[in-house]
Parts: C-alpha cells; structure tokens; sequence
C-alpha cells in the first residue's frame, strides 16, 4: 500500500479547510471500497488522504417537505434499511440491493459512488431518474449542480478541488410513480453492469405522465435517453411492437465501448433489449 | 510511514497500539496479531475470505484502513467460534466445507445474518453469503445446514 | 462373475462404508484455527518476493541487481547465477527456466528472487531490479503458431507434442454414415481460482542440513525431486509439507512456489515467506487448455455412429508442464464412451506466449466432452431420435473397443445412469417444466455423458503406499503420501481405514497425509487417483496388521490362529467368546515391546495394451458420469441461469457418502462456470482479466439451490471396497448438458464456451434472422 498522510477532520469547517489547502493533492475517503482498491494498485498519486466518517453533518437521510435529502457518507446498507427511502424512492432502494455484495454495502457510499463517477456506478441511474441535485460547498460557499451536469467524463466530474459533496436532494416519490432497475451482469452478486437502465414513470389513467430513463455502463457518462422519453410520452398505447421499436432508439444515445465485460455491439444491442424489458415490465404488468 | 495511535475492542479485549496508517485491519490482525482466521483471497473485497465484523456488521477488512476502526468493536471468526454458535454445529454435521480456506469468512457472515434475520427464505440466506465466494462445495451444504439451523432453531 | 453390491454389503458386515462421516479437520476449519501455508509466520522470517517478465516474449540481454542489494533490509537478491543445480522444473520435461536468464516466454516467467527484512521493503527491491529485455514478436494465436514461418517460442518449435491415433478406415466410415455432422468448437481458458493462492514457507536448518518447505502441492515426493534437482540437494534431507491447502484442483500439481522458496532459505540461512498475490497467481500459474476442436461425426439414420474425425489444437502456453499428458488424455475420450468403428484423431499440443497452461481437474476430457455430447445433441435432434436413446444405441459394454481402440475390461456403470436419467422427473416431464409464464425466459433441458480414465496410464510409474502402526492406547496411527487438498481424501481414507481394521470408534485411527518425512510416497494426488492409490495401500496394510495381531493374539492367549475372529475391536474366540480387545492388546503388545509397524505397497493396474503414438495411453480404469441441466435462457440478453442440476457419478462404490455428495455439487458449479463464465482473457500475451472482478466464478446466487447427487454404483474389483475415483467427472458432463439445454430452450448452438451473456445473445438473434424474423415478438 502507498504511504499517505492521513487527516479524519472532525468537522465540515475542517474538512473545507483540508480541502481548500490540498486542492488536487488530496482524495477523500468516504467507504474506501473504490479507492482503497486503487491505492493498492499504485493508481493515486495523490499523497493526502482525508477521511470524511466523522463529520456528522455528511451523515443522515431527512425528510424536508416534498424533497429527501441523504448525506453523502450513507452506506448502501443505510439506504437499504431506511424507512425514507423504501417509501419514497424505492428505485433508489432497489439499486442499492445489486451493488456488490453484503460486505461491499456495508462500507460503499453513495456519496463515494457519486463522486467516483464510474458510468457503471449502480446509485447513479437512480439518481438521474430523480433528477437529483448536488450540494457541494467549499470555502466559497454551497452550489447546486443537477446531477445530469455533475458527469463529464468515467471518472471526471465538475467538482472543484476545493469542494465536497454535501448533500444529494430528492423529490418524494408519489402515489402514482413506479420505477425499475434493470442491471446486466456476468453473474448475480459481486457484480459490475454490462448494462444497465432505470426507468420512472409516473401515471395517470393508463397515461405515461412523465417517465425518466437513465442508461449506465453505455457511455462516457449515465445519461438520459431524452429522446425515447419524449416517444413513449406520446404512445396512445403500449403495444410490445411499438414499445421495441422504440426501444431501439436507444442506440442513437448511447457511445458505449468495448471492453473484458462486453463489446461495443454488444452493449448496444443489449440495451435496445434491456430497456424494453423494463418498459414491458412497468407499461405491462 | 506516519503511525497513529488506534484504541478499539478485538474480540471483547481492549487494544491500543500505535499502527502506520496505511496498514489494513486484514494485515494488522494476520501480521501483527497473527490472528489467521481471516484470510487474503484476494485483497480487493471481491471474494470475502477477510470478512469480520465491525461493530456488529460485516467487512471486507482487506478494504478497512486500520485508522478507521477507531473506538470500533472488531470481531473475528476466533472471538465466534470462542462463543460456540450453534450454527457451527450444524455445518459440521452436514459436512460444508471442504478445503474450508473460505469457511471463517462464511462463518462470520452466517453469524452476523442470523443475528438479523430470525426465520430467512433461502434466498435471503444465499444473499447474505453472496460476498463469500467458495470455489469447492457449490455452497449447497453451506445453504443446507443453514436451511436445518434455521428450520430446527426457529 | 462379479457379485451384487448388496451381496457384497452383506457379506462384509460393512460399518463405514458408504456412511456420513464427520470430515476430518472440520472442526479446525469453521473455527478458523487450522493453519494454512499462507498462514505461517517465523521469528526471524524474511519476506520473500519473485521479480516476473515485464513482456510475453522477449530476450534478456542484461540483469542488474545492484540497487536493489543497496537497500538497507534487503537481505539477498538471487538471480539465475545463484542456483547450485538444474535451472529448470516441469513434471514431464524441465523446459522451464527457475530464474529466467536469456528468455522470457510469457509474463509469469520468473527472473529474480528477493528476501528482505519487511514486505515493503522487498516490494521496493524487486522495483529497483533493471532487467534489459529486447521484445520479441507475440505468438498468441495457436493455429498460427504451428505455421512454418511463425516465431518461435522454444527452439525446438512451437509443436510440443503431435499425436494421432486411428482405427478402421474413416473414408468408409463416412461412406456408410446418412448424416455428417461437423462443428468447430472453442473452449476458454479456466483458471482454478482456488480461495488459497500458491503462498507458502520455508527453512533451513544448517545443522542437520534439513531444507523444509510448507506450500500447497499435490505430490510431495515429486516436490522434493524437483527441488533437489535445482538446489543439488540430497532430496532425502528435503522435507515438503503440502497440508493443509486452501484448494488444488490440479493447479498445485506442477511446482509453483516450492523452489524458489527452497532457494531462498537455503541462501539466506533464514525462515522465508512468499506471499502470492491474486492478481500474481492469475498471471504465473496454470490454466485449462484452451482448445479448438473441430468435429465430423458420421451417423446412420437409426442413430448408430459409424465415424468421428477429429482435430485438436491445444494452448499450452510458454511451457509444457503437462500439457502432452493432458492432449493425450483428451484424444482418448474424444469420441465419449461411444461405439464407434471408424475414427481419425490428430491432436497438436502448441507453445504460445499466452501464460501456462497444465493439469485442471479433468485434464483435456472436459474440452472433448463438451465437443462430443454437443455432436451427439445435435445427431438427436437431426435424426429426431431422443437423447437418452442415441446414447444407448452407441454406449460401450465392457469389453468393447473404445474411439482409440482400446478395451475397457473394468466396470462401467453407463446403462444405469441412462437409466436414471430417463425415469428422472426434470428429463421425463421435461415439456411440462419447461413451460414458464415468462414470456422472455425460455426454459430448457439438456443431458450429456462423460467417463474418465483415473490413472496416469500405461508405463508411467503409478503406485499407492501406506504404513500403519498400533498404538499403545490400541489405537492406530495410518500413514500414507496422497495430499488432502480439500477434495476429502483424509476423510475417505479414514473410513478405509476404519473398515479395514473392523474399528468401532472412530477417534481411534488417526491418519497422517502429505509430507516426506511423516508419509510413504503414495503417488501423486490427481488423475482421480487418491482414493484408489492409497486406499488399496491401507486395506492392504490393514489385512497383514491383522495377520499379525490374530498370530500375537494366538500366541499370547493360547488360541488356534484360525479359530479367531476379529469385529468392532474385539478378537472373539470359535465360541463367540470374548478373547481380547484392541485397548487391551495394545497395552500388553507395548509392554512386550511389540507394537506392531507395517507397510503395503501396489502399483495401480494398467491396461495390457499400449497405444501405439500415443505415450500414457490407454487407461484402465474409468469412472462414468451424468448430467441434466435446467437452464433459463433470458432470450432478451442471453443470460443464462442454472436453476437445477443432477449429477449421476459411477465411482464404484461411494466410500465418503459426504465427501461424494460435497464433490459432486462442487464439481456442478465449477463445471457450471466453465460452461457460462469463466475465461482468462489474453491478448497479445497480455492479460486482460487479472482479479476476481474480471475473472468471474459462481457466487451463492449463481449456483442452483437443487443439486441432486445420484450414485451409481457398483463394484469394481481392484477397487478398495470397490471404489474408483470421482474428483474429476463430478465436473465434466455438466457443461455441455448446460449448452444443450440452451439448445433445447432457444435453438441456439452454443458451440464455444464460456456461453457468456454476449454469446448466446448473438447466436439467438441469429436464430431470429434465419426465421426472418426481423420482430421477434
């Protein structure tokens, strides 16, 4: 393992300090899972590990009104066990249960997944669902980034080197939403996606109100099938035919590419599939 | 490397000791400790041989820096078995392991689960193990003599 | 004329047979105590590290250790120039370098060695070892590789081994068949991926001249030669432990870490760790064979197979280990446990630079039986016969010839475990089962057969040992040289032992495995052979130990040798009369200073007949083996789930009822990864799968919940108590019955593995496009 210096702030004021003084000499360390992995493959370069777990103010998922705002250092076994969030944002729920294994859960982060900005990261399909958005604050104060804006690149993000991830801000789910989670792996557990979709939709009358599709491991980043969204918006019906024949659309919004998991004809056809396994499953049942 | 003083409970017993920050819970408690229970499968998390408890809780301690058990409560498959659960019992008499390099690390996580779940389905049991990879038994005698635990405890 | 199993039962009065056992070391293991290689520490231990190939193929022109011997803690830094004897190991021929000096042929290859005070500090050193290298062209492609003008990995060529072998005339065959059915099939390259990786320790002790080595093996006494013949070490002076080991699987049969452990104790004067890592253990150690296999199967339209011709192209990697053994075992199971009068087979064992492969339980009979019952799917579902019928039609009897030519005089247990493979629910209501509310997620069954020559053949030195010895608590303690790697054998060779002694209790054999200076040699621990080899020793042993006391007992007590009889400890007198028991015989015998010692040696039977071309083969005896799989093709991504799987095993008689269930449904899964994930991917030499996230294994979610172990059994002769050999066949027939039923569910023809997501996605979308079916709902 590389040698580092080790800082456990005991406040967010500290940690802010931590980071304003390190800049891109530092990484934060939330569960590890990732970036422990990394330190032991000689991959960071950075010398200045700061340890977020004790800073209370990270830590937490609360109710506020019609929004649900989880700190960064929730593991996935928090989110997995929160009555909040079972109630309302089930998809959020659901994805945490394909993360990894029982061990993994227990120290993952969603904080840490985010902000590791894998495009295979289970927790952020969900969270482009939601639409969430990202507090980050600094020396300079707080901004809030949508999350759709928040991923430029695998492994790239537009926080600055003197920021941390505060908090992640959801809308409460309604009576009429139902969503789905679809990973593809190479097997059932200690798995990374292939593919993967999430879908939401919200309906009304047997009318799609509104529906958000994310797509994961198929581009540089998650990203939003707009698109396909806009079509399924304007379906009087919810035929198998028409429902693949759109989901086929799904190659024009993905740039996925070719590695040991899949290749990039692969990852492209599948997709078409995947999604119109989750929309037969929530237009359907 | 810069060392830090750790306070925190192994198997019941306080410990403090002045550890590099970079060391691993897995290389402190083989190493330092020569507490072998838990095993290096694989040092990434991916295989689970490494797994104890933390404050009641399973991890890979591969994955687990020691600065970060400060204050915590590590338990490992040798403070377990001191205990003599009765699911030991169980997976004895059927048999589930066989080279048994895995067996502390499923041990751990069977003991941790059933301190949750009093009456899981079997799917549930086989979750709780599926950070735990065997490479000999197929698991089915693990999940059977959990199954008979379960069925004959419950 | 043979005699019924329950005849047999009967007449022996057997106790422990077939019984559920309590697993010796059980109790250690779920505890957490038992001590692993990995798990030794010293006083006074240094740690070691090996310097490994920078490129897949390249020349040495310069080693310069200088900066790493100037780090301070860095106790030795050993290079070729530092190896008293042999630079070479290999079971079959040593063409493999210890310490690299000229050549690199693949990036586990081993360069340099250091021993230093910490871990850190030894990671350091190895950083700071400048290796020149002068790349050399990659041969990464084993059909290219065998073209004249390829570059060469050995001088001698890349062809390691070339062998054929025929029987009758193939043309005619052909002439004869109303069907030929010919397929190129592709197998992947498996990796053992045992929990445990090749860690281990040694020692040496200056003042006896003792050198010690304790890592996970399956041959000591052959451990010890190749060590001795690097170190120009008295071997006798070299003792090797091999117990207990964290999973072998075949993989721990060649040397891994043994000698370049024995070289750094025997410099430094030191205790010495080598720690392997995962992601080092992917890279150095052995895999399966990768082969290309291609078919021609001729059949006439009653189902009878009249001709198979076969080639197969085998990766072996940089170094041959054994690779020639592992060709020469697939060519002899290529046409399956099949009739069949006309056969061609021409198998090509080939160096690459793409790692090393060598021994994987199976050994070359997994890649042809996944071939073969493939072929065999298809002939059924061309002719329209039934699987289970066309294989019937075609089995062999005993006595019959098999695809090389050879006679199987020993038993065969194929038509029982037709039988219940047919009378077995999943395949008799197959068409019920198979249906599934889910429109997306088609079910399907599927079957093969398989057998397996256990062994290592004609004129190879193959052989069992075992020495028993009273104790004075009228106990015994059995020894015997076949290694414990997880498969059981300590277990089955107690109940033998217990059996064999007529012993009531079971705490009173003790029995002692795996190491040269404890254990006769008994043979190495593989080809299916443990059991046999050391199980026939200890019965053996155990009938001249009894020969023994009943003449101590004669003598003491004043009874006619021939009127005593010996069950459950006691000797028993013509009248039924107590006469002594074991606790108390072993009292008076150590009183008298006569504590019985003695030895059984056998060498393992091997066919009268040789196969001209083809060294090794053939084998003389098999185990045979089954397997129904029901699968769930999720037709949407090509995801395939296992859901139930029987495996029906002929090992003769099953000794270790626990241990025969526990490797069959091990086997299941292992065979189970082979057939749907598993794969070392190499590219250019270049490993892009080097840890457990990219090489991928079952996990407890991927494995069926419903393995169902059924034996079929029956009694082979020169077996111990009848028994054959299981470890490997409890995996093989599993992976094409996988492949079939993906057939059966999809129609789609798996005809290379692993059937990975992306494969059989593609090969069902194929499917839609010959039915034109450009919407497929």
């Amino acid at each position: 393992m590389m040698e580092f210096e080790y800082f456990k702030p005991k406040n967010l004021f500290k940690a802010i300090d931590l980071a304003e003084n390190f800049k891109i000499n530092k990484k934060f360390l939330a569960g590890g899972t990732d970036l422990l992995v990394r330190m032991k493959d000689n991959l960071i370069k950075e010398e200045n590990i700061i340890d977020l777990k004790d800073i209370d103010e990270l830590k937490g998922i609360w109710e506020k009104d019609d929004e649900i705002e989880i700190g960064p250092l929730t593991t996935f076994s928090e989110i997995i066990e929160s009555e909040i969030l079972n109630k309302f944002s089930p998809l959020l729920v659901l994805a945490s249960k394909k993360v990894g294994s029982p061990q993994i859960r227990n120290k993952g982060t969603i904080g840490g997944n985010i902000c590791n900005a894998s495009p295979a990261g289970d927790s952020i399909p969900p969270l482009f669902c939601e639409e969430a958005k990202l507090i980050l604050i600094s020396k300079n104060g707080k901004r809030i980034v949508d999350i759709e804006n928040f991923f430029i690149g695998p492994g790239k993000t537009i926080i600055n080197d003197n920021e941390i991830l505060y908090r992640i801000v959801i809308k409460k789910w309604r009576d009429n939403d139902i969503g789905f989670f679809n990973k593809l792996g190479q097997r059932n557990a200690l798995s990374i996606s292939i593919a993967s979709n999430c879908v939401k939709i919200r309906k009304e009358n047997g009318k799609v109100l509104d529906i958000k599709i994310a797509l994961g491991s198929v581009s540089p980043t998650v990203v939003r099938a707009k698109r396909i969204e806009e079509e399924i918006k304007n379906l009087k019906n919810f035929d198998e035919d028409k429902l693949f024949i759109i989901s086929s659309l799904v190659s024009k919004e993905i740039d996925p590419i070719t590695d040991v998991r899949g290749t990039r004809e692969y990852r492209i056809e599948v997709s078409k599939y995947l999604l119109f396994e989750s929309l037969v499953n929530l237009l359907n049942r | 490397m810069k060392k830090i003083l750790i306070n925190f409970k192994l198997n019941g017993e306080n410990i403090v000791d002045e550890v590099e920050v970079n060391k691993t819970l897995l290389e402190y408690l083989r190493e330092n400790l020569r507490l072998t229970g838990p095993k290096e499968g694989c040092s990434k998390g991916e295989c689970g041989a490494c797994t104890v408890l933390i404050n009641g809780e399973t991890f890979n301690s591969c994955l687990v820096l020691m600065p970060e058990i400060q204050n915590k409560e590590v338990v490992t498959i040798e403070g377990i078995s001191r205990e003599n659960p009765l699911i030991l019992e169980y997976l004895i008499k059927e048999g589930s392991f066989q080279c048994g390099f895995c067996a502390p690390g499923i041990v751990v996580s069977l003991y941790s689960f059933f301190k949750k779940f009093k009456k899981p389905t079997i799917l549930e049991l086989k979750e709780a193990i599926s950070g735990n990879l065997c490479r000999c038994t197929g698991y089915k005698k693990i999940v059977d003599a959990a199954k008979k635990y379960i069925d004959e405890r419950f | 004329m043979s005699l019924k199993i329950e005849e047999i039962i009967k007449l022996e009065n057997e106790r422990w047979i077939g019984k559920r056992v309590e697993q010796v070391l059980i109790k250690e293991k779920v505890s957490g105590k038992l001590k692993y290689p990995s798990d030794q520490y010293f006083e006074n231990m240094l740690w070691g590290k090996v310097l490994r190939s920078k490129y897949p193929h390249a020349l040495i022109k310069k080693i310069d250790t200088s900066k790493a011997e100037n780090i301070k803690g860095v106790v030795k830094v050993l290079t070729y120039k530092d190896i008293p004897g042999l630079n070479g190991f290999g079971i079959v021929v040593q063409d493999q370098p210890v310490l690299c000096f000229d050549k690199v042929r693949y990036l586990g290859d081993a360069i340099a060695l250091v021993a230093a005070e910490t871990k850190e500090i030894a990671e350091k050193a190895i950083k700071l070892i400048d290796v020149e290298y002068e790349p050399l062209p990659v041969v990464d492609d084993p059909l290219k590789a065998i073209e004249k003008n390829s570059p060469k990995v050995h001088e001698g060529g890349n062809i390691h081994l070339h062998t054929i072998v025929k029987k009758g005339d193939i043309e005619k065959g052909f002439k004869e068949a109303d069907l030929i059915i010919e397929n190129e099939y592709r197998t992947g390259r498996q990796e053992h991926a045992y929990l445990e990786t090749e860690s281990g320790v040694a020692f040496y002790d200056e003042d006896e001249n003792i050198l010690t080595v304790i890592c996970g093996g399956q041959y000591p006494f052959r451990d010890q030669i190749q060590i001795a013949r690097v170190l120009a070490f008295d071997p006798r002076k070299i003792r090797v432990i091999n117990e207990p080991m964290g999973g072998g699987f075949g993989g721990k049969d060649e040397i891994t870490t043994q000698i370049h452990l024995a070289l750094l104790a025997y410099h430094t004067k030191r205790p010495v760790k080598i720690e392997i890592s995962r992601e080092e253990s992917i890279i150095f150690s052995w895999k399966r064979h990768p082969m290309i296999l291609k078919y021609k199967t001729g059949v006439k339209k009653d189902g009878t197979l009249v001709a198979n011709e076969v080639y197969i192209y085998s990766d072996t990697g940089a170094y041959a280990s054994l690779g020639g053994p592992v060709l020469n075992l697939a060519i002899e199971h290529s046409c399956g446990p099949y009739r069949i009068p006309n056969t061609y087979i021409e198998g090509y064992c080939i160096y690459t630079n793409n790692g090393v492969s060598g021994a994987f339980r199976g050994f070359g009979v997994n890649q042809v039986t996944f071939a073969m019952e493939t072929q065999m799917d298809e002939i059924a579902y061309k002719l329209k016969i039934d699987p289970v019928e066309l294989r019937r039609k075609n089995i062999l009897k005993k006595g019959e010839e098999t695809g090389i030519g050879s006679k199987i005089e020993t038993s065969i247990g194929l038509d029982k475990i037709l039988d219940e493979i047919e009378k077995h629910p999943i395949y008799k209501e197959r068409d019920i089962i198979k249906i599934s509310n889910k429109k997306y997620k088609k079910r399907g069954v599927g079957i093969a057969l398989s057998y397996q020559g256990t062994g290592l053949g004609v004129g190879l030195p193959d052989y069992g040992s075992a020495i028993i010895e009273m104790r004075r608590d009228g106990g015994f303690n059995v020894y015997t040289g076949s290694v414990e790697i997880g498969q059981g054998t300590k277990t089955t060779l107690k109940i033998i032992a217990l059996e064999s002694l007529k012993i009531l209790n079971e705490d009173k054999v003790f029995i002692i495995t795996g190491d040269t200076f404890l254990t006769p040699d008994s043979g190495t621990t593989t080809a299916s052979g443990a059991t046999y080899r050391s199980g026939r020793a200890i019965k053996m042993a155990s009938e001249k130990l009894i020969k023994i006391l009943k003449k101590e007992v004669s003598e003491i007590f004043n009874v006619p040798e021939n009127n005593i009889t010996l069950k459950d400890e006691i000797f028993y007198d013509k009248n039924g009369n107590e006469i002594v028991n074991y606790e108390k015989l072993g009292e008076i015998l150590y009183e008298k200073r006569r504590l019985p010692k003695v030895e059984a040696h056998f060498n393992f039977p091997t066919s009268k007949t040789k196969i001209f071309g083809a060294f090794g083969l053939p084998h003389h005896i098999f185990s045979f083996s089954g397997s129904i799989a029901l699968v769930e093709v999720n037709i949407l991504t090509g995801k395939v789930d296992l859901l139930k799987a029987v495996n029906l095993i002929d090992g003769g008689r099953v000794i270790n009822k626990i241990g025969f269930e526990s490797q069959s449904e091990g086997g299941v899964v292992m065979g189970m990864g082979y057939s749907l994930m598993e794969d070392v991917i190499i590219k250019n030499g270049e490993f892009l799968t080097k840890n457990f996230s990219t090489y991928i294994i079952p996990t407890s979610m991927d494995a069926p919940t419903e393995i169902e172990t059924i034996p079929i059994e029956s009694y082979e002769e020169l077996g111990p108590y009848g028994a054959k050999g299981i470890g490997e066949t409890t995996m093989v027939p599993i992976a094409p019955a996988i492949t079939n039923a993906i057939f059966d569910a999809t129609k789609a023809r798996i005809k290379q593995i692993p059937a990975n997501p992306e494969r059989v996605f593609f090969k069902i979308r194929e499917i839609e496009k010959e039915k034109n079916n450009e919407n497929f709902i």
